[in-house]
């Protein structure tokens, strides 16, 4: 679904990015895990077209075959098929919820009813949203963001997700309820690029991680062979091997 | 000072008030929502009272055909520069933009003055009489004026608030690179936002022709005020720059009847200082 080759990034003249490669392939959920300032957010804002590459390839499966996409503007990444929800989740502030989901729904120019089963299929997995259309985002709680970043991407219907620490801030039960909206994107069908500080969360739904580490990939493997390899872990993410454990 | 004269002079400052809100509406969606500052948008003004006479004086009959002609050659106009000169400076920084666009108002304004000479222009009021407000008796044309403008600015406003592309305006105005990373064109909302003012700049010029005068430099004289409209209503703020319009129109009407015009002028700079130190964002400040 995506691959992304020896990908390099600059902001200014501080180098960020150093040659990052990864793939995910259809319907997968894979996790980018790393510690804070590692590269990871740097990675997805790449892949949608926030930050500009200086070198690298960032490759989008389409229905017409492989397709780079690294010279393309971020809006016509998104209309292939990339959705992007980030860190702060960027909720229009004075845009009301059903405004924020407009934006790019609109974009799609849909029959009536294909526009309804787009929301549908968002408020099916959110069901809290339809009672907050006509609430301003800055109103929002967190959690309601966090919502709201979500199906406004999902409505969309994207090929990939790339998911910014959606754990971030949330109360631990708001954890599990969108650590669980994303093993359900995954049986969707869509696939999913989770970058979380939470690696135990984010192990714990997805089959297969990355490794991040000063600006480049530095291990993965499946989440079992991650879980297992606790001087990996701790080297990257600083987990120490108690935290880790044994699964319960 | 009769009754009489204050409600005169409360109606013509709405009526100016009108066209300064075309003008400054224009210029606080470029600037709010592309931080695109544009020392033309005088000139397109300009260029829509010219349009006027200039169609009139080919043999177009009728004022009221004239205008919607001008309105259309002014948004081709615009859409010209954005296109072609302007492109490659949005995006760069304000003191580009601003350089950029004021050199263009002057071949504007010069390109005006060669073809059509210094001379100012003179077009006769479209309508003629006086229509009676309760006490008072007031020109027929500028209360046509009033109406025709608070109906396209209602009008923009119910465009920014309830279109597709009202909603891509806004949403760029609060997050440009969420927006785009939602799928969102934004140099199509670009070339949109550009279109609209340009058009509301065109139309307030021709609907100032036949009160003001036609003259090359008329937008340039004019510019200054719809910035300081700009700064009042806060930066962006549509419905802002709408009352800021107003309130210089009638700062400078209403001041009139007891001070010179260029004394009512001060006044309305004068104001804007106080505002600048008191309410830096303007009068009406987040609501966007």
């Amino acid at each position: 679904m995506l691959r992304v080759a020896d990908l390099h990034v600059f902001y200014g003249p501080s180098h960020v990015l150093w040659g990052v490669s990864l793939q995910v392939a259809a319907g997968e959920v894979v996790a980018l895990l790393g510690r804070n300032g590692a590269g990871k957010s740097t990675a997805l804002k790449a892949i949608i077209g926030l930050v500009p590459a200086s070198q690298g390839r960032v490759e989008l499966q389409t229905a017409e075959g492989w397709r780079d996409v690294t010279r393309l503007p971020p809006y016509e990444r998104a209309a292939l098929g990339i959705g992007y929800v980030p860190e702060e989740r960027r909720i229009f502030p004075y845009l009301t919820v059903l405004e924020n989901l407009r934006v790019g729904l609109d974009r799609l120019a849909l029959t009536p009813q294909a526009r309804r089963q787009a929301l549908g299929r968002a408020f099916e997995l959110f069901p809290a949203l339809p009672d907050l259309l006509d609430r301003p985002g800055r109103v929002l709680s967190g959690g309601q963001q966090q919502m709201l970043a979500v199906a406004r991407v999902l409505v969309l219907s994207p090929r990939i997700i790339l998911l910014d620490e959606p754990s971030q801030g949330l109360s631990p039960l708001l954890v599990d309820s969108v650590m669980d909206a994303v093993v359900r994107l995954g049986r969707e069908g869509i696939a999913v690029l989770l970058v979380e500080q939470n690696a135990l969360a984010a192990l714990d739904v997805c089959g297969r991680g990355y490794l991040m580490d000063k600006g480049t990939i530095a291990g993965g493997g499946t989440a079992a062979a991650l879980l297992a390899d606790a001087a990996a872990l701790e080297r990257t993410l600083g987990v120490s091997v108690a935290d880790v454990g044994p699964a319960p | 000072m009769t009754l009489e004269v204050f409600l005169l002079q409360l109606a013509n400052g709405l009526s100016f008030g009108v066209i300064f809100a075309l003008i400054a509406s224009g210029i606080t969606l470029m600037w709010g929502i592309m931080d695109f500052i544009n020392m033309a948008h005088g000139d397109l003004y300009m260029l829509g009272a010219y349009g006027v006479w200039l169609a009139l004086v080919v043999g177009v009959a009728s004022f009221w055909l004239a205008l919607p002609l001008a309105v259309l050659g002014v948004l081709a106009i615009g859409l010209l520069l954005r296109s072609t000169v302007l492109r490659p400076v949005f995006g760069r920084a304000p003191l580009q933009t601003l350089l950029a666009t004021y050199g263009i108002g002057l071949i504007l304004q010069q390109g005006v003055l060669a073809i059509f000479g210094p001379f100012s222009k003179e077009i006769a009021l479209p309508i003629s009489g006086q229509v009676a407000l309760g006490p008072l008796r007031y020109p027929a044309y500028r209360l046509v004026v009033i109406v025709i403008g608070l109906a396209l600015i209602a009008a923009a406003w119910l465009l920014i608030q309830r279109s597709t592309y009202g909603i891509w305006i806004r949403a760029v105005a609060q997050d440009r690179a969420m927006t785009a990373a939602l799928g969102v064109p934004v140099p199509r909302v670009y070339t949109v936002v550009f279109g609209l003012g340009s058009a509301l700049a065109g139309i307030g010029g021709a609907l100032a022709a036949p009160l003001f005068g036609i003259g090359p430099t008329m937008g340039a004289d004019i510019i200054l005020l719809a910035f300081i409209v700009v700064m009042i209503g806060g930066l962006g703020n549509y419905v802002g720059s709408v009352v800021g319009g107003v309130l210089i129109g009638e700062v400078i009407a209403v001041g009139s009847i007891w001070l010179q015009p260029t004394e009512a002028y001060l006044v309305a700079l004068g104001l804007l200082l106080l505002l600048l130190l008191f309410r830096p964002a303007g009068l009406l400040r987040a609501a966007r």
